[in-house]
């Protein structure tokens, strides 16, 4: 049989690997342009809404610059409704540096709802903002007790109920 | 596998042309920008809005429409639609509204209501909240088109008229004949002492022009009605633009002293305490006695 017989199958026939890895390279390459793009692309910011509230909230706890702190629970009657971010939960913290350890002085936890709860806090169950909440800091001055004033720290974390 | 088959077999043509299209539809579905960043766009706003000072702010956005429905706001472009929620605050959407416009771009109140606070017949008040009322209700969850720069303004109005007026009436055993009315308010207004004896059938009804500074008038002789005199007890009722302020009993044993019936700090003309009351953008600003809302343009 003649080699050029166009019957045999063997007409114009090509190594199928080199089209392998072409297509291969195309799909690799193009994967690797949606990485960069998605890279690249400005995303979306997070929501800051920790940050409008722990400016409030300073501006409720502060009378003359200084938060007179006696009482844990005592954030509750201080910090005013309104200053709450709508719909969201709400952890409040102050602390001081008392003899190199960090003091909680006093802390509030606000439901969806804007009403204080302080179940989870007595019951131990919440120590500090949960893990999903955004969290804002701001220096303050705590005074411990009549004339003793202490630098501290006002902590308020917000996060979706 | 056997990597010597031939390449021209109907197959392969047909599971290349495949794979092209698949590669060809993802190259095309690839992203060419991002959809406009509704998040920052509404921590702008919440900064101005939760705030407890007039503020103003301005975010530069690449949004084609945006679309406020109450606490929420979406903004969409060619590459898609994103949308937040407001957690300080209720925004006012003044596109449209060339008044509120101007506002929200940095005029002053006092500039733009120039003539109705100048008038005294229409209360610049009742205009600016008709406007904003007008201005939400037709911006309220509809696409907007919008350009490319967010502004967003607390505007305070000018206070709300407090008012503050005693009376006097000089007892001569159990009537008087001779009253003062003292009044002040913090803006031109007109006041109506309306005191009424409680015993007989005699009135004095007085209006009197209520300036900054504080003024007395005597109830002259005309002022006196079906009487010359009141019988103790005697109920005085002060009303202002159509709204009843504050009523006092004055019985003989507080005549001739100058009895507060509106104390200082205290009544107020309500000329829009429903509209405070039925909506939400609307704040009363307790301490300086005005409303305040913050307004959005895009």
């Amino acid at each position: 049989m003649s080699r050029s017989s166009p019957s045999n199958g063997q007409r114009g026939q090509t190594e199928p690997l080199a089209a392998l890895v072409a297509v291969s390279a195309l799909i690799v390459g193009i994967g690797l342009y949606g990485l960069y793009l998605t890279d690249t692309l400005p995303g979306t910011t997070d929501r800051t809404t920790e940050e409008t509230a722990v400016t409030r909230i300073k501006g409720d706890i502060e009378t003359d610059g200084v938060v007179r702190s006696s009482d844990h629970d005592e954030l509750e009657t201080l910090i005013e409704t309104e200053s709450l971010p709508h719909g969201r939960n709400v952890y409040v913290q102050v602390t001081v540096v008392d003899d190199g350890r960090e003091t909680v002085v006093a802390d509030a936890l606000f439901g969806t709802d804007g009403q204080p709860n302080r179940d989870p806090i007595e019951s131990g169950e919440l120590e500090g903002p949960p893990a999903e909440a955004g969290v804002a800091t701001r220096p303050i001055a705590v005074a411990t007790r009549p004339g003793a004033v202490r630098g501290g720290t006002l902590l308020v974390g917000v996060w979706n109920g | 596998m056997d990597l010597e088959a031939p390449a021209d077999a109907w197959y392969v043509w047909l599971a290349v042309s495949i794979i092209s299209a698949a590669v060809a539809g993802i190259a095309l579905g690839l992203p060419t920008g991002p959809p406009p960043d509704t998040n920052r766009a509404v921590n702008t706003i919440e900064r101005t809005a939760g705030s407890s000072y007039d503020a103003s702010a301005t975010y530069d956005h690449d949004a084609t429409e945006i679309k406020f429905d109450g606490r929420t706001i979406a903004m969409r472009n060619e590459h898609g639609t994103s949308r937040a929620s407001l957690s300080y605050g209720h925004v006012v959407p003044v596109m449209g509204h060339e008044r509120l416009e101007n506002l929200s771009e940095g005029r002053p109140f006092e500039a733009e209501y120039d003539a109705e606070l100048d008038e005294t017949e229409t209360n610049a008040l009742e205009v600016f909240l008709e406007d904003v009322e007008d201005a939400y209700a037709d911006n309220s969850g509809q696409w907007r088109s919008a350009d490319d720069q967010l502004r967003v303004r607390t505007v305070s109005t000018t206070p709300v008229p407090t008012i503050r007026a005693s009376v006097e009436a000089i007892s001569a055993g159990h009537s008087t004949h001779d009253v003062t009315f003292a009044y002040e308010a913090n803006t031109d207004t007109k006041l109506t002492f309306d005191i009424q004896s409680e015993e007989q059938d005699a009135y004095i009804e007085k209006t009197v022009e209520a300036t900054p500074s504080r003024e007395t008038a005597p109830a002259g002789p005309y002022d006196f009605q079906k009487n010359s005199w009141l019988e103790f007890p005697i109920h005085v009722n002060i009303t202002a633009e159509n709204t009843e302020l504050c009523e006092e009993t004055i019985r003989a044993d507080r005549g001739s002293e100058m009895v507060p019936i509106c104390e200082s700090g205290g009544e107020t003309i309500d000329v829009s305490n429903e509209i405070v009351e039925t909506h939400g953008y609307v704040n009363r600003n307790r301490e300086s006695e005005s409303y305040y809302v913050t307004l959005v343009t895009v």
